[in-house]
């Protein structure tokens, strides 16, 4: 059993140690998912804006992305913007033709030195594999904002931008 | 981790410790993106004293990648040992001799999560930040040479002509003189052409923009042979090449030889600098000749005078001053109508004589001019006279006459280089108001050229949405950044923000940002100071959304502006 808390603790320690990098930038825990699934895309929130406190987050949810649904947050007031899809989408028995195009999460005081997340399910479209749907966000803070929303132009990744926004890349369908 | 511990104590201790390892290794990993927080100088701030040291205060301790200081020629002055690292403070030792200029902070570091932070920052010492007149002393150095350089040639062309018109005209070949005047002449004539390449060459330094050293080098020569200043030097070198040879040779051979020794070196003088390439050029560059012409014909006959009243008889030469002067009023009349009507298309009126450096230059150099008539008519009307009666006091009085004015000639030709240096009133006329340098090394159609050179335009695209971007005057300094951006259909985008990133990278600094303020109309503006010269990229990030940015790209070249 030791053993075993060794390793399930190396292994959380190293899952932790290889997302680090990531940190510094606004981003999603989980990178890859199958086209049309159902996602829990989990906002990592790192650091606020020249050292002060993060005061709001706000998603704009791509075209393709239906049902969402965002998870509130105590001592956040959680708000939600609708807003027509550009098509029609299968959903279950329906046909959506409108849903969640913004959620945000305002009022809230998160500080420089912690770490929060802020989550919101979804179900991603369908689209080939290697496609990359980018979710862009504003972090509002105390002083200043970072607009994680530049969408890395063909050819580039986002490594090479300074305030990319985060992604998630569809793999094949189930 | 150790295999010498007995295997039950290893699970007991390792686990913890791993963790613990493990939380201590990846703890400043976790660190966020470092932010620079305070720079010492300030971006764009002006300081009256050179700082002996810059410091970059960042929220982290941060790994120094590339941090430097240059000048704004573009040469680094800090040493590669110069930065310190004092937590997360990077600490930068500037040279003790700064001279006054603008400089640019250009850094590059990495933060704990390995990502890059850079940029630059601007700032100016005992100038605005950005404002540079590049390399004061240097261009200062070079127009004051340029300017001796320039009145030494017009001296001496002016007597290697004049001296020929005066064997042609006045002496005629036969005249024994005429062997006492060669040596001096063919003197006059090494140092006209001497100085004519050494002209050429202060044409491409002040061109390049760079110091009197650089005249052992091979570039700038070049680049002053391309001039106007290469094609004058090059036609003078022929006329007096033909003036020696007219010296040389016998009978009407050599006097067409000095004929036409004088006729090109007058054409030299058309060839180049502001009052032959003032517009109407019809005009101005047949009057130019006529002027240096004429002008020679009286420098050049001063010194001969004096011979011949040293060394002929007094009857042979009140002869000679006699005929001299016949030819010189009618000369004069012609040189001062030539005069009168360059002046007025150089200056375009009465009250620019005050207003101007040009003007006042021109005032000390007709207040010369006059003094000199003053002097010719009393040569004319009363010392030329009382000659020929006689006495060897007359023909002392007379050649301390001539020797007055050949130093009134001095003091013209030296005002008449120094025009070089300022530029005239109808170019400042042209160029609305801005004042760039005229200088007497521009190419003939110059002043055309320079109508349609004043900043830089461009029209870029990305994806639906169109930018139109302009850079004035795109010179070092301060330029203005203007955008303009349109949707699909060219229907007007209000953006919320607009930043613009420029980069030199050639130069290798990082890029300087500029938010631009947005108007109601949708037009951004900003002010930046550029302090180098050659190939800027300009990012143009426009904010259309909260949620989405535009970025445009383009590249435009700044130009050196020199200082009058």
């Amino acid at each position: 059993m030791k053993h075993a808390c060794t390793v399930a603790l190396g292994a959380a320690l190293f899952c932790l140690a290889g997302s680090s990098a990531a940190l510094a930038h606004a981003t999603l825990e989980t990178k890859e998912a199958p086209a049309s699934s159902f996602y829990k895309a989990v906002i990592r929130i790192g650091h606020g804006c020249e050292g002060t406190a993060t005061t709001s987050i706000r998603v704009q949810i791509p075209e393709g992305v239906i049902a969402v649904k965002p998870m509130p947050k105590p001592g956040w007031e959680l708000t939600t913007k609708e807003g027509q899809y550009a098509q029609a989408y299968d959903y279950y028995d329906e046909k959506l033709t409108k849903g969640v195009t913004e959620v945000s999460w305002t009022g809230g005081n998160l500080p420089d030195a912690w770490y929060d997340e802020f989550v919101f399910r979804a179900r991603l479209p369908d689209r080939p594999p290697g496609t990359v749907i980018h979710f862009p966000i504003v972090q509002q803070c105390e002083k200043g904002v970072h607009r994680w929303i530049e969408i890395p132009e063909p050819g580039k990744t986002a490594d090479d931008y300074k305030e990319p926004a985060p992604g998630v890349t569809l793999t094949a369908k189930p | 981790m150790a295999p010498y511990f007995p295997v039950a104590a290893t699970r007991l201790v390792a686990a913890p410790l791993l963790a613990l390892a493990l939380c201590i290794f990846i703890a400043p990993v976790v660190w966020a993106h470092a932010v620079l927080l305070e720079t010492s100088p300030e971006d764009g701030v002006r300081l009256d004293v050179a700082p002996r040291e810059a410091w970059l205060r960042f929220n982290e301790p941060v790994n120094p990648v590339a941090v430097r200081v240059l000048d704004a020629s573009g040469e680094t002055v800090t040493a590669p040992d110069a930065m310190a690292s004092d937590g997360e403070t990077l600490r930068l030792a500037l040279p003790d001799d700064l001279k006054e200029g603008s400089y640019i902070l250009s850094y590059r570091v990495t933060s704990g999560d390995g990502h890059p932070v850079a940029g630059s920052i601007v700032f100016g010492v005992g100038t605005a930040a950005g404002i540079v007149t590049p390399d004061l002393t240097a261009s200062n150095g070079i127009a004051i040479a340029a300017v001796v350089v320039r009145a030494l040639h017009f001296a001496a062309l002016l007597a290697t002509a004049g001296g020929g018109l005066f064997i042609i005209l006045v002496l005629g070949h036969r005249n024994p003189v005429k062997d006492r005047l060669t040596a001096a002449l063919c003197l006059n004539a090494a140092v006209a052409a001497l100085t004519a390449m050494l002209g050429i060459g202060l044409a491409g330094a002040n061109l390049q923009g760079t110091s009197l050293n650089s005249l052992l080098a091979g570039s700038v020569w070049q680049t002053g042979l391309a001039t106007s200043v290469g094609i004058a030097g090059l036609i003078a070198l022929c006329g007096l090449l033909a003036s020696m040879m007219g010296l040389a040779l016998k009978g009407r051979a050599g006097t067409a030889s000095l004929l036409v020794g004088a006729l090109l070196t007058s054409a030299s003088l058309a060839t180049t600098g502001h009052a032959a390439t003032a517009p109407p050029e019809w005009l101005s560059r047949p009057l130019v000749f006529v002027h240096g012409l004429m002008g020679a014909y009286w420098v050049g006959s001063l010194w001969p005078l004096i011979v011949v009243l040293r060394t002929t008889p007094t009857a042979e030469s009140v002869d000679v001053v006699r005929r001299f002067s016949r030819l010189a009023v009618a000369g004069v009349i012609v040189l001062v109508i030539a005069g009168m009507a360059l002046s007025f298309i150089q200056l375009g009126g009465p009250g620019a004589v005050v207003t101007t450096s040009y003007g006042w230059v021109w005032l000390v150099k007709i207040s010369l001019v006059i003094v000199l008539l003053v002097l010719a008519v009393l040569n004319r009307q009363r010392l030329t006279p009382a000659l020929a009666e006689g006495g060897s006091a007359s023909r002392r009085h007379l050649d301390r006459s001539i020797r007055a004015e050949l130093g009134v000639v001095a003091g013209i030709i030296v005002a008449t280089a120094s025009f070089g240096l300022t530029p005239p009133p109808r170019a400042l006329l042209v160029q609305e108001g801005a004042l760039e340098s005229h200088h007497h090394e521009h190419e003939p159609d110059a002043v055309e050229k320079q109508e349609g050179a004043h900043g830089y335009a461009t029209i870029v695209t990305a994806g639906e949405r169109t930018a139109i971007i302009e850079t004035d005057p795109a010179h070092l300094g301060r330029n203005q950044v203007k955008a303009h951006i349109t949707g699909p259909g060219g229907s007007v985008l209000t953006p919320l923000e607009v930043t613009i990133d420029l980069a030199h990278p050639e130069a290798r600094i990082e890029p300087i940002s500029r938010t631009l303020s947005v108007s109601a109309q949708g037009t951004a503006t900003g002010d930046v100071d550029l302090p180098l010269a050659g190939h800027w990229t300009l990012t143009l990030n426009v904010l259309v959304s909260d949620f989405e940015k535009v970025v445009f790209r383009t590249e435009f070249v700044v130009q050196k502006a020199r200082g009058p």
